[in-house]
């Protein structure tokens, strides 16, 4: 996306668009690319304004790659780009639905890591880019919980498909019933199985 | 003679908060206890919303405790129609017009651990303290605090019926006392008349598709007297396991929170290890080997992710 497009659509968004940044935006109203830039841009605005976003969309190599243009510049000193590079290394995926359920996986840091993820451009997609790569950490804190030998155990934040729900359905199902007995409100064991997608099994 | 009836209207005063003080106090532990026993011999009518994260849902839910068994039915509002069928031990969900998903049915509770006394929440785990009074559904509710002393496990508020003790209102709580869970009533008949068809699904008998969930899955190839121990355990959780039960399924519980561990066979469609948060509820799943055979560890509970990781990484083959 060129550059007038994207800064038609900052404008817009702060409500200071003439009438021909607009009429371009809707000549592309029906652009994908356009669609996904106006929903990161918001985001980046809810996150920069405190508002965070507890179903950010875990996607940043697409979303980087497609939204800002890659330079040479390397930006291997910057903490945030690391991170961004360490999250777009663990296959961070976007996926729809079941936007409250995350999946937690251990890390050990010692893996291989890709190529410095190398990003340029204007001032607003180098934004961006830190933004999305400072919120993602802060939403998802890797939290060291056992250290053994030199192996060091991270937790990185994931997505669980919508293919399994059925099989977490089951589990919660089967930990409903054998809870039941023990709990203070024995209601609440199965009223968590029952809130998760009409059941779904 | 101003001084004299500033002191007497304090020492008034005081009495009338120490009597209030003493209506309401009965000790925040006395109340745990009487919400555990309103949630079993009650029977009450309403509705609910239940909040995890970002997702919500209405229920309805009719109670009654039965010729010594309790029985519930939890009825979906939201979404497509499910429902869910409890008669004492045994949990029924009916999916849709006609699917039923029966657990396998299996002892598991320890009898001596079934009674309410071994299951306070345990002062060295928790602080448990009264918060004052507030209006939940339209009922004076006494507000109860929960802290868990530690990060192995979740704090709680609880908004407990002044009359009854039912539990009106609950949340969950995460770090920063973020709510994980909420669930609430928004409407409620205590005590009601029910009716036995209130506990049964009205369905065509011949329609009925049934399917039964076994409670865990162990592999026949396993070597015989294989068994499972889970070496880590946090502190103030005890097992709920039957002596003598199978144990590839185990049961853990601090009056509070409570935790499942299944080691299992591996199958083609297993989680990815690590954990998948739902709500207050987290599932680690792991994969453990043990003499070139490869097993499924699953630990589901309302307990931190770090709490069950560990606990998933502490399971080991034990043999007889």
């Amino acid at each position: 996306m060129d550059e007038r497009t994207k800064e038609s659509i900052s404008a817009l968004m702060d409500d200071e668009a003439n009438e021909l940044e607009i009429q371009r935006l809707l000549s592309r109203a029906d652009s994908q690319e356009l669609l996904d830039t106006w929903q990161g841009y918001h985001r980046v605005r809810d996150v920069m304004s405190g508002m965070r976003d507890s179903r950010l969309d875990i996607d940043i190599s697409k979303r980087v790659a497609a939204s800002i243009d890659i330079a040479d510049e390397d930006v291997s000193s910057s903490s945030a780009a690391e991170r961004a590079d360490d999250l777009v290394h663990r296959g961070a995926q976007s996926v729809s639905g079941l936007d409250s359920e995350k999946s937690v996986a251990p890390v050990r840091e010692g893996s291989d890591r890709k190529a410095w993820l190398k990003y340029g451009g204007g001032a607003i997609a180098a934004c961006l880019m830190v933004v999305l790569a400072t919120s993602f950490q802060l939403d998802n804190e890797p939290t060291v919980v056992e250290r053994s030998g030199t192996d060091e155990y991270q937790l990185v934040v994931n997505r669980v498909d919508p293919d399994q729900v059925s099989r977490v359905n089951e589990y919660l199902l089967r930990h409903a019933e054998r809870s039941s007995v023990s709990l203070a409100s024995t209601m609440t064991p199965l009223v968590r199985v029952a809130s998760v997608n009409s059941i779904g099994i | 003679m101003v001084r004299s009836v500033i002191l007497l209207f304090g020492f008034v005063f005081s009495l009338m908060c120490n009597s209030l003080a003493a209506q309401t106090s009965g000790g925040a532990e006395q109340w745990i206890e009487k919400m555990r026993e309103a949630a079993t011999y009650s029977s009450y009518r309403g509705t609910f919303m239940f909040s995890r994260g970002d997702m919500s849902s209405s229920m309805r839910v009719v109670h009654r405790y039965h010729e010594g068994e309790e029985q519930e039915r939890l009825t979906q509002l939201d979404g497509e129609m499910g429902e869910i069928l409890r008669r004492g031990m045994e949990v029924i969900c009916l999916v849709g017009e006609h699917d039923l998903v029966r657990l396998e049915k299996g002892e598991f509770s320890n009898p001596v651990s079934a009674s309410f006394k071994e299951f306070m929440p345990d002062h060295e785990h928790y602080r448990v303290d009264e918060k004052g009074i507030e209006r939940v559904v339209n009922r004076a509710a006494v507000k109860i605090r929960v802290q868990a002393k530690d990060a192995l496990r979740y704090s709680y508020r609880l908004w407990l019926d002044r009359e009854t003790g039912l539990l009106l209102k609950s949340q969950v709580l995460g770090d920063d006392d973020k709510s994980l869970e909420t669930f609430q009533f928004t409407s409620l008949e205590i005590p009601t008349e029910t009716r036995p068809e209130e506990f049964a699904f009205d369905m065509d008998a011949e329609k009925v598709v049934m399917k039964t969930i076994p409670l865990s899955q162990p592999d026949k190839k396993w070597p015989s007297g294989l068994e499972w121990d889970v070496a880590w355990v946090p502190e103030g959780f005890k097992t709920m396991s039957a002596p003598g039960n199978s144990r590839d399924v185990m049961l853990y519980s601090d009056g509070l929170a409570s935790f499942s561990v299944f080691v299992e066979r591996q199958r083609d469609e297993m989680l990815p290890e690590g954990a998948s948060m739902v709500g207050a509820t987290t599932l680690y799943f792991s994969e453990l080997s043990h003499k070139d055979m490869a097993y499924a560890v699953t630990v589901v509970g309302e307990i931190p992710a770090m709490t069950a990781m560990k606990v998933a990484k502490g399971v080991q083959a034990v043999m007889e």
